[in-house]
């Protein structure tokens, strides 16, 4: 396949780490047990979101039989190591995110009512809203037991120019997690930036000293910012005041962070990660993916999100022999080839998720049990059916035991259409942090409790 | 709905008589056209849009009784309707092509009557429209750090991509800040600072600071007396937070700087030097250094300002300081220069616009302003990593196939790029007519893209203007190989691509969206037989009459450039052979190639490619998406490019409007009583 080759910006790092060949972190076991402070209630639960752009080939998806006696389709195979740590649910639905009264725009529905259950307003950039993200949410109630309230990640490196879907602003449609119905919580691409800005700069031993360096230069000009914002805020009007509120808050958070968490930060080993990410997805996904692991053994946080690729993703997949762009052949029309080619696509995302497990289920938390025991990942996508781009039976599945909580080791098949809110619910009340109504919730998802 | 209440025949004459009333005066003057506009309105609408008809939700008998009683509330869904009804009348759109149309005078009056009698859109009294506070983008920051501090890392690539809206990424309501971008801006900033008291201690002599940072230490070396020290201070972190912040300073923030600077100054192991470098640290994480900020210009009286149409709001110069920002990140992309300072601490910005702009035009600086509009306006950003898949491209090209697959490699991209941002440049700076982008037969190649182009004699990897050979098959924008390879899939052409990107970016009449679950070409395909063409492919465009409304108006001209192949090779010879680019617009004019198309828009849709270039441009400028209450500032730029329609007028156009001179004064916190103008050394 001779396909174009982008050439990236070298540095000496990304040379010597080849195209190709991923940064493998050390071996867990070497590692101590994950750092999370068992509270009252035990280990803490950590919950992620993974999420898959452009919907699936449901057939190939979906699991044959349901409830105990499950297999999985050709699809979902790379999870059968898996299959008693996680359930696969049929059902869930984002009623917010059809066309409804807003027409053309599932891409950005798609996205953006992914973690809100809300409906987004249709515009190409005045105005923005949509909802508060259950991440963010959660972030708000327990996320101060951590240093950083949560983690937003990305796999997606360039954003293209021009117009985003059908008069939505590209904000809906590449941004997943949303601080507040008008803010978006701007996801991280470069692995080591994720590294560095939760453990420092440098070496193993310089990295501890360049934080706490970081720390104190922070907090002797947030005094100075946070003045100056506020006498900012005075000669402002009522429009711009919103702004800048967006740059306080900000400015809260740090000092939150600067204010002296007393929490040691992790002592972690050297990794050599390079400047930029690398070109092959593979290898970008697999260093981000070590990312979050690693947040959440160092207990940095306990609630993360992942956009694999953001709706409507073009990204062709050269390494597994699809030259075609996902998004246009997510329009498959039943056509053999087409539906070959995205089942391709589905399976190698499938892949990435089992890649992600396989690290959780490695790390041993105190009480002798497994990280993924304890967590909560969601791996799902906002749309079902590439072609009808239907929101309803939504391909969803939900790994790991929240501590024994969430059943696993089933198809739960859900007898009508539930919101997806409802999950929502039901895993904010286990990370506790319980809402009455959160989107389009009708009320908590008990089934899928153990 | 009132039908069940008013007998349609009642309701007809209600509508009529009161809809008569409300006529008073034409928008921008224009006589009236001879049958009185609602009457018009009802003779060319009426069959889809009257009497109980509501296409596409339009109802005009409800929508003329409701304006009968005011204009229509912000926000409202009357409001949208109207406008929607008024973007049709001027695109040409409504009504539909298959229909009777309006003359050309005709439509004016119709356009008059929406957009002034029932939206209440008012020329002398023009609405600037709303704008919120902007942070500088991650282009615009890099810019900035460089050219206030010359701090030699580009950091633009540290700072994650920006959200965009309408196209691009200006808007200030899609710029947000969150924390995590907070966190980088407070490293960069720190980072930054570091590297400059490195270079000052180490560049400190015993007169002055050697190399770049004496821009930054502009009084030079701290006194000797200690009395004299503060001052010294103090003007030395003045010059820089007047320049970072792009105003004279406060002086309660200046004090604080000071402050800062002092505590570090006099610590354990403190410099003079690190003090002024804790000040620029603290002066680089300010909201007023991370936003532009915008005041209004307190030398004007309140009989000054400017009431807004059907509000108790009204329009207010913007101060010059604020103008000057404008100005210098709309052309360059960065802070504004010492002359530009100058110009606005005098007052007399205003005066000098003119020739202000001409200088910025022709500086350097403005290839900024080319790559960053022409980069997103024509999407010449997505050349260099746009996915092609080029054996899947010459699959069936027998044993030419290498050699083809080879010819379109990275140096062949990236010269496309350079070829339509300089063409750009060039028309702009030699002050050439903004159509001349679609006629011209010149372009900018080096010897890969001419190699590409099949074109002979040209030698080496500069880019130089070139004449092009008339059977080269380029001319103009339209064979620009960015278009055509932004344009289509990995391994095909997109007619409806090419064609929707000629009516967004060159017309201004971006089609309705698609319907949902529309089968994609290679269904077609499986009916149509092996050796069907491309536009036989497309037919089920336009028999299906759901399709055709839309697809009359793109696939033609898609189709026109079906001759260039999916990487914008130009298909010669035996390849061409039978490829019809014949077609017409959706306004009747036809074509039989794409010079012919080219010439079409530069001809009689003149008016169409240059308001299109005007919103473009005005949306990049201003930061915020075109409004119907643009409208006049729109006209007034098209009637600037009457005569000789030159595109760097658009520039003057666009920064001489009223959205980019002027706020709405509720905008601004009240103000109680007017401070003098106080003009500060």
């Amino acid at each position: 396949m001779t396909a174009f080759q982008y050439q990236p910006q070298f540095s000496r790092r990304t040379l010597l780490r080849g195209l190709g060949t991923a940064v493998a972190l050390p071996a867990f076991e070497s590692l101590a047990p994950a750092m999370a402070r068992a509270d009252s209630a035990g280990v803490p639960t950590r919950m992620a979101v993974l999420y898959v752009p452009n919907g699936v080939f449901m057939d190939r998806w979906r699991p044959i039989g349901e409830g105990r006696d499950y297999a999985f389709g050709p699809t979902l195979e790379p999870l059968v190591p898996f299959r008693d740590r996680l359930q696969v649910i049929s059902g869930l639905s984002h009623r917010n995110a059809t066309a409804g009264p807003d027409g053309p725009g599932d891409h950005a529905r798609a996205m953006a009512t992914f973690l809100t259950g809300a409906r987004a307003r249709k515009t190409a950039g005045s105005d923005i809203r949509v909802g508060i993200s259950v991440d963010q949410v959660a972030a708000n109630a327990v996320g101060h037991q951590t240093r950083f309230p949560s983690l937003e990640l990305t796999c997606d490196e360039s954003r293209k120019s021009g117009n985003c879907d059908s008069g939505y602003s590209c904000a809906y449609q590449f941004n997943m997690s949303w601080r507040s119905p008008t803010q978006p919580a701007t996801p991280e691409m470069n692995p080591r930036a994720v590294f560095e800005r939760m453990f420092g700069t440098g070496t193993a031993g310089e990295r501890a000293a360049n934080l706490a360096a970081r720390q104190a230069r922070r907090r002797s000009i947030l005094d100075f910012v946070a003045a100056d914002a506020r006498d900012l805020e005075r000669r402002l009007g009522g429009a711009d005041q919103r702004k800048l509120d967006e740059y306080l808050s900000g400015v809260r958070e740090i000092e939150r962070r600067v204010a002296g968490f007393d929490l040691p930060v992790a002592d972690v080993p050297d990794l050599d990660l390079p400047d930029r990410p690398p070109r092959e997805y593979r290898d970008h996904f697999e260093l981000l993916a070590d990312m979050l692991v690693l947040a959440f053994r160092t207990d940095s946080t306990r609630i993360a999100t992942f956009i694999l690729s953001h709706d409507g993703s073009n990204r062709s997949f050269q390494e597994i022999g699809v030259a075609e762009s996902h998004h246009e052949i997510s329009h498959h029309q039943d056509r053999p080839d087409r539906l070959e080619l995205i089942a391709r696509i589905d399976r190698f995302y499938a892949e990435r998720l089992a890649y992600v497990l396989t690290r959780m289920a490695a790390v041993p938390e105190a009480d002798g049990r497994s990280l993924l025991d304890h967590s909560m990942l969601l791996y799902a996508s906002g749309i079902s059916d590439g072609n009808r781009h239907n929101h309803d039976d939504l391909p969803v599945v939900l790994a790991g035991a929240a501590g024994g909580r969430l059943e696993t080791g089933r198809h739960l098949k859900l007898p009508g259409e539930r919101p997806m809110s409802d999950l929502f619910l039901t895993m904010l009340d286990l990370l506790g942090a319980p809402q009455d109504r959160f989107g389009d919730s009708s009320g908590p998802l008990a089934e899928v409790l153990a | 709905m009132r039908s069940d209440v008013i007998t349609p025949l009642r309701r007809r004459v209600a509508c009529l008589s009161g809809c008569l009333a409300v006529l008073a005066g034409g928008f921008m003057g224009r006589p009236q056209a001879a049958a009185p506009p609602v009457e018009l309105l009802r003779q060319h609408c009426g069959a889809c849009h009257c009497d109980g008809g509501a296409e596409g939700g339009i109802d005009l008998d409800v929508l003329l009784i409701g304006a009968e009683a005011g204009s229509p509330a912000e926000g409202s869904t009357e409001q949208a309707h109207w406008v929607a009804v008024w973007r049709n009348l001027q695109a040409e759109t409504m009504p539909p092509a298959d229909a009777e149309q309006p003359t050309p005078a005709e439509r004016q009056s119709l356009v008059s009557l929406v957009l002034g009698n029932v939206l209440g859109v008012e020329p002398d009294h023009p609405d600037p429209g709303r704008v919120v506070l902007r942070r500088l983008n991650r282009v615009e920051y890099g810019n900035t750090i460089r050219d206030l501090t010359s701090f030699a890392e580009n950091v633009t690539n540290d700072l994650p991509p920006d959200d965009t809206g309408y196209g691009f990424d200006t808007i200030g309501d899609v710029l947000s800040l969150s924390p995590l971008l907070l966190e980088k801006y407070l490293d960069i900033a720190g980072r930054v600072a570091e590297q400059i008291v490195a270079e000052a201690t180490a560049g400190r002599t015993a007169t002055g600071y050697k190399g770049t940072v004496s821009r930054l230490f502009t009084l030079g070396l701290p006194p000797q007396e200690l009395e004299a020290r503060p001052a010294h201070r103090r003007s030395t972190i003045r010059s820089i937070a007047d320049r970072a912040f792009r105003r004279p300073v406060d002086d309660t923030v200046l004090d604080r700087l000071t402050g800062l600077a002092e505590a570090v100054e006099t610590s354990a192991g403190g410099s003079f030097e690190a003090g002024v470098g804790a000040a620029l640290t603290a002066i680089l994480a300010s909201p007023r250094f991370l936003f532009r900020v915008e005041e209004s210009d307190s030398s004007r009286l309140p009989s000054d300002q400017l009431a807004l149409p059907a509000s108790s709001d009204s329009a207010v110069p913007i101060d010059d300081y604020s103008l000057a920002t404008r100005l210098s990140y709309f052309l360059w992309s960065t802070m504004p220069d010492d002359e530009l300072f100058r110009v606005a601490r005098e007052g007399r910005l205003r005066q000098e616009l003119r020739s202000q702009v001409e200088r910025m035009v022709a500086d350097s600086r403005s290839d900024d302003f080319v790559t960053n509009f022409v980069g997103q306006w024509l999407q010449t950003r997505d050349v260099e990593t746009k996915a092609v898949d080029l054996e899947g491209l010459y699959r069936d090209h027998g044993r030419g196939r290498w050699r083809l697959v080879q010819m379109f490699d990275w140096d062949v991209r990236e010269a496309m790029r350079r070829e339509t941002e300089l063409l750009f440049a060039h028309v702009l700076r030699e002050r050439l007519p903004a159509t001349d982008l679609l006629l011209t037969n010149q372009s900018f190649l080096n010897e890969p893209l001419a190699r590409f182009y099949g074109i002979s004699e040209v030698k080496g990897n500069e880019m130089r203007l070139v004449d092009l050979p008339a059977d080269s098959g380029r001319s103009g924008l339209l064979t620009h190989g960015s278009l055509l390879l932004v344009t289509s899939n990995p391994n095909r052409t997109s007619p409806v691509k090419r064609g929707l990107f000629i009516l967004d970016n060159l017309l201004a009449a971006p089609p309705p969206p698609p319907p949902p679950s529309v089968p994609p070409l290679e269904q077609a395909a499986a009916s149509a037989g092996e050796s069907a063409t491309m536009r036989e492919l497309m037919e089920r465009h336009r028999s299906d009459p759901g399709c055709a409304a839309c697809h009359k108006r793109m696939d033609p001209l898609g189709l026109a450039l079906e001759g260039y192949d999916a990487v914008g090779r130009f298909r010669s010879g035996a390849e061409g052979q039978g490829i019809d680019t014949s077609g017409r617009l959706m306004t009747g004019e036809e074509f039989a190639d794409p010079a012919e198309l080219a010439a079409l828009i530069a001809g009689p849709r003149r008016q169409d490619f240059h308001r299109c270039l005007a919103e473009k441009m005005l949306t990049y400028a201003i930061g915020r998406g075109q409004e119907y209450s643009d409208a006049p500032a729109v006209a007034i730029i098209l009637e600037s490019l009457q005569a000789d329609g030159r595109l760097i007028d658009v520039v003057h156009g666009v920064v001489s409007s009223v959205p980019f001179q002027m706020r709405r004064t509720s905008d601004f916190p009240p103000v109680v009583s007017l401070p003098s103008a106080e003009i500060k050394p």
